[in-house]
């Protein structure tokens, strides 16, 4: 089996807190494992705080993880490349921020921003560069280009700036597109069409996408697989389809609860109790909020739990129901 | 209290900073100032005094972390060396009850124009594009511009010198011997009327436009909304809902300020002969008497910590965000 | 930048404030040549103004007006080169500490707040004691004691700019450090610049006159600040010749004047909240109304009756809500739904009469309990808000006041509509905590100590302060995480059971929505395309832009194939950026 296009493996990020003499710090990844493969798209899904974000920047490399590896296409990165990243791995790798607003850069022109990663990756020649920055806009539904390339990003309404975000990542060629939140900003009306260009990406360049999101509903929509984030670790993961139709982790299930969805959807209780404590520091970060947590669950990390095929829990409820419990654990 | 002990570590290693440019500044200059000054001593001294002189000044043969200390200790003790202007009188009796009066005068000129200045920033802004917004401002932006001392000039030759309705310089009238006496007092306060206005006239418009400004900023937020939409009284929305919250970054501000204010204000006593440090300061310059110099800029500087770390004090108390910070 | 330079022309005080600065550049250039000497002794000293000099003589006996339009000269010199000095000194050190961060920001940051807090004047007169005179000796002397109010304000630019986005986008993109600071960086930074170095200038004014003034300039030279130097020497107040210290004051006021009034142009287009905003003119209300003004339904709690809604701008009014007409039930919650842009907010403030001076009402009524909202006077209108309508916003966080506890906000309110004791009013926060499900000891909290969500139970529980008959919400979740939400909102329907208000819940979330409302109205560019109870619109929609949206929100359950509507969704796109376009200015 040849290796996974992006795979990470046991990310742990953790940053100081208190004052500069305060030695403790605060875990905003733990441990995080996933795969991304050609063509294929990740949905990580999680509410604020959960470090979705966070795993979004370790994998974009604007942060630096405090240990754990990133292979791409089997390479280490992370030791190789210990300056930071090189201009190849962001040749194959790119982002699209969650706020078309802030990532553009309001001084430069639409042609601006598609022009220099052509240049800069040498994607494209001087003599052609005009030609590759209007078919990119084409490519992501900006028509008429010339018109276009040549506006500011304050001329331009917030689906139309995210269309170019997106174009600004296709125009390196990329492998793997790391979009965060990229329609959480967005107007209703135009969120869709940002999920269809991402879908079409994958289907006709075999672009890997990881997709943050903090809504199950597009998860749903949009990702083959999804990865449930809650307080920095990986609490579910699965086919996106067998999650969501038979979620496994108390956790999942409060999130699938609470998404708008049906005329009943506020008759329902909520599978959740007032958080009893501070996170417990060994156990299951969930426990204080689970309506079924017991003591084991307060004192002891659970394994993973491989349900079916590439399903996999975090929770002690699995193995006391007796599932398979293959998983390797760590520590 | 952390935040307060930050503070405070802060405001002493400021001080630090300053004593250490006090020891540097004249051993980096170019030349010999030290020669050059004690050269103005030459004839005046025996040539053999002339070494203790030196010896005196800190400026000897010994390495330069000797001489550090020595410094350092002579601080530690309040000896800021011999004025040459005063020779041989003490740097600190010199500047002693010069400060007094600088304070007074700086400081209740600089109380009151912030107090008056943000109450009608706040004026001003409550009602944009009134008269007072649309005339008072520009007008005081307009005095302002004057340089602090131009305008204390001013002030003397029409009122002091023209009308004649304030008493020309000093801080007190040559007949009268300081006491603790309501005569005293008042004669005191006659003498500081023009000097604490011309200063007040020349800063109030500054305070008023950045309250004003950040008036207008705080009008603009969804506190003030909810506070129209609870349907409180106006002048409650203004004070306890819209000024109180834009007080704060001007109460910082203002602590910034204070360094800058000061510094006008000492040209402000030199027009007035006002006996403060500013007085003092123009001695040294003219005499080029450089351990009263630096003398003054240690006892100012260290005048201005203080007043700062009084403004984090007010700031705590003030916003509830920064006591729960530390 | 074009563009700053543009809008700054067209700035009343930009021009008057260029002018006057540009006059005087003129006269420091070309004025030399045309007055006579300025330290050739030509007259008997002190000499009032006269038709040989027309501003009088010195206490020398020199030409008042030569040495003043001379003094320009340097002093503008030195004042342009310290600013320019000083600019970039705090712009460099500024921009470095808040681009590297870390270590290196930990001691520039100390360094500069050390250089902040120790005074300019007295630091300036040591430093310039013991360097050797001359004009370079007044730049360096400047510089030194004024760059650290840059470095600060440059540094909150340079962190605010690196957290931007762009900057990680450029990272992203493979794009050099050296050219992230020049090409990213600082392009953003020119009206700062632009601000900053006419600040400097005129800091570097005041300060260079100061120190001449003091005697510690070049007493030999002719500047502003040695003119008042000898002026001050010359016993000119003693001699009574306000002629020899008056022309320069007003010159140095002058400049300083114009450098002021270009600082705040420049605030003024870069923030335009500063500018006082167009205020409504009080728009003729047409008296004769509609048709469809007939009389409400019997039984209705709020009716909108043909309400417009128009905001003041510079190329005349802009109509946001166009024609509304709903009504709402004593105890039913309606939904209002719209994208950025609908009007849907303003609507919501419009029930309170809380719409900005540019935003009047110049048709239409606004009918709760038979009493039209739209005709309250002020005291009326104070009484009516919050006892009769109150409002939930979307951000609580930053609605509540945070220098008051929650207690005395509570107080605020129940005070304002009848007497009320201190202890009174607490104990009924107590209770309205309570009722929303927060401890009731939260009456003494700061609201810096809540959650957001928390927060939100707040502004739900002050809304229920005065049990009015309406709650506005205005996207009061759209913050939250769905967990928070869900359980805030069950909480709000459980209220609404037991007390008996009626809700208007104004959100882009549709399905939330439905899911939560009787009826709905859906709003489009300010109109009301379409309103009807939720069930018959989940099922039914009739409006095409209903069903759009719709169609936009993913479903978790139902097998919502690929719609093939994308065409369709791609084209809607296109038509409506330029309204949305508007709102999305810097």
């Amino acid at each position: 089996m040849s290796a996974p296009l992006l795979e990470a493996s046991e990310l742990l990020r953790t940053v100081p807190v208190g004052g500069f003499l305060s030695r403790s710090r605060r875990t905003l990844l733990n441990r995080v494992s996933f795969t991304l493969e050609r063509g294929e798209i990740v949905a990580l899904v999680g509410e604020s705080g959960s470090g979705k974000s966070t795993l979004a920047r370790v994998l974009a490399r604007l942060d630096t993880p405090d240990a754990g590896s990133l292979r791409l296409g089997g390479e280490d990165v992370l030791t190789v490349e210990r300056g930071g990243a090189s201009l190849a791995y962001r040749g194959r790798v790119q982002m699209v921020f969650q706020d078309p607003f802030a990532s553009l850069n309001p001084v430069h022109t639409v042609a601006h921003h598609l022009e220099r990663p052509l240049l800069r990756h040498r994607r494209a020649t001087r003599a052609s560069l005009k030609d590759r920055v209007h078919a990119l806009l084409e490519s992501v539904g900006l028509t008429p280009a010339e018109q276009l390339a040549q506006r500011y990003p304050h001329e331009l309404s917030g689906g139309q700036r995210q269309r170019v975000a997106v174009a600004r990542a296709l125009a390196v060629e990329p492998d793997v597109i790391i979009a965060d939140e990229p329609t959480s900003m967005l107007d209703v009306s135009t969120r869709r069409g940002v999920l269809q260009l991402l879908r079409g990406l994958t289907r006709e360049r075999g672009i890997g996408i990881l997709f943050i999101t903090h809504d199950l509903a597009s998860a749903r929509h949009l990702a083959d697989r999804v990865l449930v984030l809650y307080a920095g670790s990986v609490v579910e993961s699965g086919k996106t389809s067998d999650v969501l139709a038979a979620p496994r982790h108390p956790y999942t299930r409060l999130l699938l609860s609470a998404v708008p969805d049906g005329a009943d959807f506020l008759d329902t209780p909520l599978p959740v109790r007032p958080a009893t404590g501070p996170m417990p520091v060994f156990g299951c970060p969930f426990a204080p909020r689970c309506p079924h947590a017991d003591a084991r669950c307060h004192s002891t990390l659970p394994p993973s739990h491989v349900q079916a095929a590439d399903h996999t829990v975090r929770c002690h409820l699995e193995s006391s129901k007796g599932a398979s419990d293959n998983a390797a654990v760590p520590q | 209290m952390a935040y307060v002990l930050r503070r405070l570590g802060f405001y002493l290693l400021a001080a630090w900073a300053s004593l250490t440019l006090n020891f540097v500044i004249p051993r980096l200059a170019p030349g010999d100032p030290a020669s050059a000054m004690f050269a103005r001593f030459e004839g005046r001294v025996q040539p053999e005094a002339m070494v203790a002189l030196r010896a005196a000044f800190g400026f000897t043969e010994a390495p330069w972390y000797v001489q550090y200390a020595t410094y350092l200790k002579h601080l530690l003790r309040g000896d800021l060396g011999l004025s040459y202007a005063y020779y041989p009188a003490r740097v600190s009796e010199v500047i002693g009850t010069g400060l007094l009066w600088t304070l007074g005068l700086a400081g209740c000129a600089v109380v009151i124009s912030f107090t008056v200045g943000s109450m009608l920033g706040v004026l001003a802004a409550w009602n944009r594009g009134g008269w007072l917004d649309a005339t008072v401002a520009p007008a005081l932006a307009f005095l302002g511009a004057f340089p602090y001392f131009w305008l204390a000039m001013l002030a003397l030759y029409l009122f002091g010198f023209g009308l004649g309705w304030f008493p020309l310089r000093h801080a007190y009238s040559h007949d009268l011997e300081p006491a603790l006496s309501f005569t005293f007092a008042a004669d005191v306060a006659r003498h500081a009327f023009l000097p604490a206005a011309s200063i007040v006239g020349a800063t109030l418009g500054g305070w008023m436009l950045s309250m004003r400004n950040t008036m207008v900023a705080t009008l603009g937020t969804d506190t003030l909304r909810l506070a129209h939409a609870k349907g409180l009284p106006p002048r409650q929305v203004m004070l306890r809902y819209a000024a109180r919250n834009a007080l704060l970054p001007n109460v910082t501000g203002f602590g910034m300020a204070l360094g800058f204010v000061l510094s006008g204000s000492l040209l402000t006593e030199i027009v007035f002969s006002y006996p403060g440090t500013g007085y003092l300061l123009i001695l040294a310059v003219r005499n080029q008497d450089y351990p009263l110099m630096q003398g003054l800029f240690l006892t100012i500087t260290f005048a201005v910590l203080a007043a700062n770390f009084a403004v984090d004090l007010l700031c705590l108390w003030l916003d509830p965000r920064t006591r729960a910070h530390g | 930048m074009g563009d700053l330079l543009r809008r700054l022309l067209r700035q009343r005080k930009a021009a008057v404030g260029g002018s006057i600065l540009l006059g005087f550049i003129v006269l420091a250039l070309v004025g030399p040549w045309l007055v006579m000497d300025p330290t050739d002794l030509v007259g008997r000293p002190h000499q009032p103004p006269s038709s040989a000099h027309w501003f009088g003589t010195t206490g020398q006996g020199q030409d008042v007006l030569a040495q003043t339009v001379v003094g320009a000269r340097e002093t503008l010199a030195i004042g342009f080169a310290v600013g320019a000095l000083v600019t970039l000194m705090g712009a460099l050190i500024g921009v470095t500490s808040g681009y590297l961060g870390r270590r290196v920001d930990d001691v520039l940051t100390l360094t500069t707040n050390v250089f902040l807090v120790i005074p300019g004047l007295p630091l300036a007169i040591v430093l310039g004691a013991y360097l050797p005179s001359g004009p370079f000796r007044m730049v360096v002397v400047l510089s030194l004691a004024g760059w650290a109010w840059n470095a600060r304000v440059f540094r909150a630019e340079a962190m605010a700019l690196r957290n931007r986005d762009f900057v990680s986008a450029a990272f992203v993109a493979g794009e050099s450090r050296a050219r992230i600071v020049v090409r990213e960086l600082l392009p953003n930074m020119a009206s700062l610049l632009g601000s900053s170095f006419i600040g400097n200038t005129l800091y570097a004014v005041g300060a260079q006159v100061g120190l001449e003034f003091l005697g510690l300039g070049d007493v030999g030279a002719v500047t502003w600040g040695t003119n008042l130097y000898w002026a001050g020497n010359d016993a000119a107040l003693l001699t009574r010749s306000w002629w020899v210290f008056v022309p320069t004051g007003v010159c140095i006021a002058l400049v300083g004047f114009s450098l002021t009034l270009l600082s705040s142009a420049i605030d003024e287009v870069t923030n335009p909240a500063l500018k006082a905003p167009p205020v409504a003119t009080t728009a003729v209300r047409s008296t004769q109304s509609s048709s469809a003004d007939a009389a409400p339904p019997s039984g209705a709690l709020l009716s909108l009756r043909d309400v417009c809604i128009e905001y003041a701008t510079e190329r005349g009014p802009s109509r946001v809500v166009d024609s509304v007409s709903f009504d709402i039930a004593p105890g039913e919650v309606f939904g209002l739904a719209g994208e950025s842009g609908s009007g849907k907010s303003t609507l919501g403030y419009a029930l309170l009469r809380l719409l900005p001076p540019a935003a009047s009402i110049p048709q239409g009524r606004i009918l709760l309990d038979g009493t039209d909202v739209t005709a309250l006077d002020e005291t009326a209108l104070r009484a009516y808000r919050w006892s009769q309508v109150s409002m939930v916003f979307q951000s609580a966080m930053s609605a509540l006041n945070p220098v008051l506890t929650l207690g005395d906000q509570f107080h605020d309110t129940l005070a304002a509509h009848g007497r009320t004791t201190r202890a009174a009013a607490h104990a009924r926060a107590r209770e309205l905590l309570t009722m929303v499900g927060l401890a009731p000891q939260l009456v003494d909290a700061w609201p810096h100590q809540l959650s957001g969500g928390m927060r939100q139970r707040v502004g739900i529980a002050l809304a229920l302060a005065l049990e009015p008959k309406l709650v506005v919400m205005d996207e009061p979740t759209t913050a939250l995480d769905v967990v928070v939400q869900k359980e805030l909102l069950q909480r709000v329907l459980e209220l609404k059971q037991r007390l008996g208000f009626a809700v208007l819940f104004i959100t882009h979330d549709l399905p939330l929505l439905l899911a939560l409302s009787n009826r709905v109205g859906i709003l489009q560019g300010g109109k009301l395309v379409e309103v009807d109870t939720a069930e018959r619109l989940r099922t039914d929609a009739r409006h095409p832009y209903t069903r759009l949206l719709l169609s936009s929100f993913p479903h978790l359950s139902a097998a919502d194939a690929q719609v093939p509507a994308d065409v369709a969704l791609a084209a809607s796109e296109r038509t409506t950026a330029p309204a949305t376009a508007q709102g999305g200015g810097r």
